[in-house]
């Protein structure tokens, strides 16, 4: 079973994305900020990450460079409300795999895990 | 536009946008921005970071909260907790939106703070904005206002998108 780890600050969020990666069979874990998502990554090695990135503490992209330096192999998608075009260029060449703009359709986000995890 | 197209969105229902208004007002008239300053609402609150410095605030009467977040929610809706992460999702998701649309068409970059989310009487919430703006001697606050509505729920929040007046003009070059 495949291990996704989401990393989202609001709650409300992380309960959505879990209920919607959950019905596919997929087991999910949450990090809350960027600080948090390191040390779940490296502690748990999921098989994909769903990154936010307006998160106190520490904000996604900081948080994307960090595990991919660590793991340059780390899966990465980007699931944020900021879509800006330098937003998503910044995310992209840090890294990300694919970037999600909110609000999402949960069909979308159960198509990109499928395809990242392929 | 893309404020109400991301609110509908995360509710999968239709939110109208009934009103979008720039006004300028001097930091003593905001506490009263809203009419009545004693009435009880829930905001969620974002420093604006980026070239375009400002804040914004996503209003709606406390009252109305709980029937604007069922949908997301269903029974979580009564958990306080829960609900304001709620809330402060919802305005960053609307936020956002707006700040994306900006940014991109006057290509520069502009980022929201997470949220923090207050229930509290508006005249309150906008009095400490107006401090912000008398600190740094601004006589004169640039305030867009949008007001979405759902119809069916007969519910209505606000976006306020409050720049520094400095940042505006920045924009405008
Ligand atoms: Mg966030």
């Amino acid at each position: 079973m495949a291990r996704i780890l989401v990393v989202d600050d609001a709650a409300f969020m992380r309960m959505r994305l879990k209920t919607v990666l959950g019905e596919q069979g997929w087991e999910v874990l949450e990090a809350s900020n960027g600080v948090e998502a390191i040390q779940m990554y490296e502690q748990h090695k999921p098989d994909l990450v769903m990154m936010d990135i307006t998160m106190p503490e520490m904000d996604g992209l900081t948080a994307l460079r960090a595990i991919r330096e660590k793991d340059p192999n780390a899966k990465v998608v980007m699931c944020s409300a900021l879509g800006q075009e330098s937003t998503v260029i910044e995310a992209i060449k840090s890294g990300a795999k694919d970037f999600i703009v909110k609000p999402f359709q949960p069909e979308r986000v159960v198509d990109t895990v499928k395809k990242q995890l392929g | 536009m893309q404020a109400g197209e991301a609110l509908s969105g995360l509710f999968e229902r239709k939110f109208k946008i009934a009103e979008i208004a720039l006004s300028h007002r001097t930091p003593a008239e905001l506490p009263e921005i809203l009419g009545d300053a004693a009435e009880p609402v829930c905001a969620s609150f974002y420093q604006i970071r980026g070239e375009i410095p400002g804040f914004l605030l996503l209003i709606m009467p406390i009252d109305e909260v709980n029937a604007f977040l069922k949908p997301l929610l269903g029974d979580h809706v009564t958990e306080e907790a829960m609900a304001d992460s709620a809330f402060g999702e919802v305005g960053n998701v609307v936020g956002s939106a707006f700040l994306n649309y900006l940014a991109d068409y006057y290509r520069t970059y502009a980022a929201p703070t997470p949220p923090q989310v207050f229930r509290d009487m508006v005249g309150a919430l906008m009095g400490s904005l107006a401090a912000v703006f008398v600190a740094e001697g601004q006589e004169q606050v640039p305030v867009v206002r949008t007001v979405f509505t759902q119809e069916s729920e007969k519910l209505s929040a606000l976006l306020l998108w409050i720049p520094y007046a400095l940042s505006l003009s920045e924009l405008r070059k």
